[in-house]
């Protein structure tokens, strides 16, 4: 038993996992294994075919890329989410990144697994999208980090989240216009080379890892960032992105 | 088997009180101890658990031993001053704490450091319960303060244990605090006061009090400030006894204790204060823990806040983890640090109320609330949260106090609310009561107005019919079985349980059955002699369970406050399941025989009451018989040579006063004691006889006409010299004699009587030596049970 494991058993002591539903907060007994109730699992909105074979968004009709793809000439190879971004999934978001609620992380990481199994992608490293250091000392966890490290601890592929890095401490994007958000980013990213171990990202196809996905702004950063440092190919996996007709 | 545990601090914490409850009532018998380990372990082998369920044994064993083990270390008594025992001693100390102070009395917990008496001498720690009487014309002042070094003279004392069946236990209840000796002290034997201070942390936390304190009484002052200060700093002991007990008769005492709702406010402004700065989550964390333990110490760290601060830190701590708390498992762990500090705090009334409430509301809240559509959500959260509290208290209430109060809920669905803003801005004004005097000022306004809403409110309610009712203390099956069926229909749907509603109506059968089958087998004829200091109360069971008192104790005018009738003979009567009595007797008029017997006349239905008219009427006599005829009870007039059928087999012969009036005249002598009712009961072989206050010309007198023996005998007048004459006892040859006495200045009861007694080959009980003295006529045989052996 490590270290950390025997901290998330003395956790489990004090805080019971298994006993409400975490997303809907009513004590059940039909507990699924990756810890939301059976009622929750069947009316959150899955992202169902048809849907934009490069961003992963669902489309209205079967078209050979979504309106937005068509424009924009994203930097990732190919994308997949999980959510439609609705308002039960913007308040479980909510919850799991300002409130704190980390123990959201186990269903969102099972849930990401499940889309990854239906995709078979190949790849070689797992990469969050970064977080400033200042904003994650204020918040005390990177969510995309948590989510990334548990696709990485189900698929074995090895995760690196010190080499991307964020350099400016940007605004909240959430309320900015796709050209705001693009200049609001610019520069924002950087691959640091860490322990004299150069090139990290060269000739590897990357897994990058984020919790939503709105314009694609930050997924085109942070991938032509990677690019540029080598990578061959940048994957994109989010757990939930707007609809986009 | 499978095994799936969702709360393992539930079970953890049930072990370890299970280790706690054996080792308090089992005396810490070790091998009793091993032989229900080992049954335990039997019984898990024999089950054939297997991997996780065998660890899940172990680990219940493990802290039920420690249970066990902690209560054990933390409660060996402190004997470091018993050799001083009863002996007038000198005592350097420091006055620790304050603990009551009324008109007459100051109280306070000195620490010891030295004592003396003659020539040996002790040092140490030792913590003392001193009293200060005071002369309520000279002395008003507080005679010492906290943090004084002390020379006191007086005698040293070992505070009084259980006394009568089921009773209050003092020294129990002082040992729980760590105090094992009590003193009083005359003013005049205050040798020496000088100021002194504490070490740090009391030091820093005695002043922070004093500072709350100061600009409690500044700005609020009167009455509100004590009551503010027991709401926010829990400092009792300057509430006035009277708001304190109009407090538990409405059911609202729970708002003098300091609670979640203080610990959320704290929370709050604490956590809007750390969001101005930029910290991490972490470090806010930290800094909301030291704050919350620093309050918690400052309130005095009673069951009450300590599991509120645990529960905030959990819920706290959970946003730092990433968990969520669970209600229930963060109050099981925070029973389980409480009991992990102090193991005796479970028989504390506050720690079982405390946790009764909250696992109600954690349990039932949601429920309650779900149903009450109709009504405004506001109005139905608290309607929900009052209800599903009081669904976790109103048995302990019963249990411990005897009371049920019909109205408490509407008296919080008032007071509560009012109660939750004086805390708030309680609170507030403390924290800025230094800085913004007009704020202050426009603060304590208004807490002086509804401090005073809330105390005359209570007041006035209080008094309203049915406010509080008196009621018999539930026995301990029905408690455990009652908080059983609490719990398993409270889940939602059955986890481990197929039909809640059908265990639970199996469970209710078997009290139904158990209550109804334990009289038919308690047919005995019994006595109870109660302990009620110096004075008489003698509680007798007819085998056909009609019940009779004779005499209620009580002191006479001038000997304090203590009341015999509210502290002794009704607790005594409720916590033995009697609400009704069918027949008291009153032996004669004075005050150390009827005083106690007002309360129980008041509270309790009375049907029959019998007397012989005294001559010269007290003050307590005329109270009595005013509410004897308002209660419309019946009112008998005995006289020598009648003969009472109580139940089916139960006479009472009445030997005297004689209707003889000049006989009467002659033995009279302007002393009421001659009046007593004297009467023998008889019941199939046995014969007992209650003698009153009767003295020698009466006993003369009695000696011509009566000619039996008797198998018990109440001595005369608390075994006085004035009574008890060889030619009497010769007469009577009782087989045992009871002697009902207590701590009083006219030497009873008399060595030449216990001589002459001793002489017959009696066998002598006596209160004072024995506390209460139970006699039961069994198989033709009397056994005798007291309550302190020697």
């Amino acid at each position: 038993m490590s270290l950390q494991e025997v901290w998330q058993s003395f956790l489990d002591i004090i805080y019971p996992r298994d006993i409400r539903c975490p997303i809907c907060g009513v004590k059940r007994d039909d507990m699924l294994s990756w810890g939301v109730c059976q009622s929750c699992q069947s009316r959150l909105p899955f992202i169902e075919p048809p849907i934009c074979p490069k961003c992963g968004r669902m489309m209205l009709i079967d078209n050979r890329l979504c309106l937005d793809c068509q424009q924009a000439n994203h930097a990732f190879y190919k994308g997949i989410s999980i959510f439609e971004f609705s308002t039960e999934v913007k308040g479980l978001i909510h919850r799991y990144k300002y409130r704190g609620e980390k123990h959201l992380s186990i269903p969102m990481i099972h849930w990401m697994m499940e889309g990854l199994k239906v995709y078979r992608w190949d790849f070689d490293i797992i990469v969050p999208v970064p977080l400033h250091p200042s904003r994650e000392r204020q918040r005390g966890f990177n969510q995309a980090k948590i989510l990334a490290q548990g696709l990485s601890k189900n698929t074995d592929i090895p995760l690196d989240s010190k080499s991307l890095i964020r350099v400016k401490n940007t605004p909240h994007q959430t309320k900015l216009n796709r050209q705001e958000r693009k200049r609001n980013l610019q520069y924002a990213f950087r691959v640091k080379e860490t322990d004299g171990k150069l090139k990290v990202f060269q000739d590897k196809v990357i897994l990058l890892v984020d919790d939503v996905y709105t314009t694609g702004s930050t997924a085109d950063q942070c991938s032509r960032v990677l690019l540029d440092s080598g990578a061959s190919k940048v994957y994109l996996i989010t757990l939930a992105t707007g609809a986009n007709f | 088997m499978e095994l799936k545990i969702k709360r393992p601090a539930i079970w953890i914490t049930l072990a370890y009180i299970i280790g706690i409850l054996i080792a308090v009532y089992m005396k810490w018998k070790s091998n009793y101890l091993i032989i229900a380990l080992v049954l335990l372990a039997l019984v898990g082998l024999a089950t054939r658990l297997k991997g996780k369920g065998v660890y899940l044994l172990l680990t219940l064993l493990l802290f039920i031993l420690i249970g066990a083990t902690n209560t054990y270390i933390q409660t060996r008594p402190d004997t470091d001053l018993d050799s001083f025992l009863d002996k007038t001693v000198t005592i350097y100390g420091q006055v620790w704490d304050l603990a009551q102070q009324t008109d007459s009395k100051t109280t306070i917990i000195l620490e010891a450091r030295r004592v003396k008496h003659a020539g040996i001498e002790y040092e140490g720690k030792s913590k003392i319960r001193t009293s200060f009487y005071l002369d309520p014309e000279k002395d008003r002042e507080m005679p010492v303060n906290i943090g004084d070094w002390v020379e006191l003279k007086g005698k040293l004392e070992r505070p009084q244990g259980l006394r009568n069946p089921k009773g209050f236990d003092y020294r129990a209840y002082l040992a729980r605090r760590g105090i094992h000796y009590t003193m009083g002290v005359a003013n005049r034997n205050i040798l020496s006061i000088n100021p002194g201070s504490f070490s740090w942390p009391k030091s820093w936390l005695m002043s922070a009090r004093g500072y709350m304190e100061q600009i409690l009484e500044r700005y609020v002052g009167g009455s509100g400030s004590r009551l503010l200060k027991a709401m926010i700093i829990g400092q009792k002991w300057s509430l006035p006894s009277d708001v304190k007990e109009q407090f538990i008769n409405t059911g609202i005492a729970h708002i003098l204790a300091i609670s979640g709702l203080h610990v959320g406010f704290v929370v709050l402004l604490l956590s809007w204060f750390t969001n101005l700065l930029t910290l991490s989550p972490k470090a806010k964390f930290f800094i909301q823990c030291t704050v919350l333990a620093f309050y918690c110490l400052l309130v005095g760290g009673n069951p009450s806040v300590i599991r509120a601060t645990t529960m905030a830190i959990i819920v706290l701590g959970g946003r730092v983890a990433g968990r969520k708390a669970d209600p229930i498992n963060s109050l099981s762990i925070a029973a389980f640090l409480i009991l992990l500090l102090r193991p005796l705090d479970l028989l504390e009334v506050g720690f079982q109320l405390s946790f009764g409430a909250v696992a109600g509301i954690a349990l039932y809240n949601e429920k309650i609330e779900s149903k009450l559509v109709r009504i405004p959500e506001a109005i139905a959260s608290s309607i929900a949260v009052i209800l599903s509290a009081q669904l976790g208290t109103w048995a302990l209430l019963a249990y411990h106090f005897n009371t049920f109060s019909p109205i408490s809920f509407i008296a919080n669905l008032i007071f509560v609310p009012i109660a939750g803003v004086i805390v708030i801005l309680g609170l507030l004004l403390i924290m800025i009561g230094g800085f913004i005097p007009i704020v202050a000022k426009i603060l304590g306004w208004w807490l002086w107005l509804l401090c005073s809403l809330l105390i005359n409110g209570n007041e006035w309610v209080s008094y309203l019919p049915w406010a509080s009712l008196r009621v018999v203390s539930p026995g301990i099956v029905f408690m455990i079985a009652y908080y059983f069926i609490l719990l398993i229909l409270s889940y939602e749907r059955p986890l481990w349980i197929k039909r809640p509603w059908r265990l639970s109506a199996i469970v209710i059968l078997i009290i139904l059955l158990s209550t109804g089958i334990k009289p038919a087998f308690e047919r005995d004829f019994k006595i109870v002699f109660l302990d009620v200091g110096q004075g008489d109360c003698i509680y007798i069971r007819t085998p056909d369970r009609k019940h009779i008192l004779v005499d209620g104790g009580g002191r006479p005018e001038g000997w304090g406050d203590f009341d015999v009738g509210t502290e002794i003979v009704l607790p005594f009567l409720l916590k033995n399941g009697i609400n009704e009595l069918d027949l008291v007797v009153m032996s004669h008029c004075h005050d150390d025989h009827i005083g106690g017997l007002i309360p129980v006349v008041e509270d309790l239905k009375v049907n029959t009451f019998m007397e012989f008219p005294p001559r010269d009427p007290t003050e307590k006599y005329g109270t009595l018989k005013e509410l004897i005829s308002r209660k419309d009870i019946e009112n008998i007039q005995a006289i020598g040579g009648e003969s009472y059928r109580v139940g089916k087999e139960v006479f009472i012969d009445i030997i005297y006063p004689t209707l003889d009036s000049s006989l009467l005249d002659s033995l009279y002598g302007e002393n009421e004691n001659n009046l007593s009712l004297v009467m023998a009961i008889r019941y199939q072989d046995a014969s007992i006889m209650l003698t009153g206050d009767i003295e020698k010309q009466v006993e003369s007198h009695l000696s011509k006409i009566w000619g039996q023996n008797i198998s018990v005998l109440k001595v005369a007048h608390h075994g006085s010299k004035t009574s008890s004459t060889d030619k009497w006892l010769d007469l009577l040859k009782p087989r045992i004699a009871i002697i009902q006495s207590g701590k009083n200045s006219f030497g009873h009861p008399d060595p030449q009587v216990i001589d002459r007694l001793l002489e017959r080959d009696t066998s002598v009980y006596r209160n004072d030596k024995n506390g209460a003295i139970t006699c039961v006529y069994k198989g033709g045989k009397w056994h005798i049970n007291t309550i302190i052996k020697d």
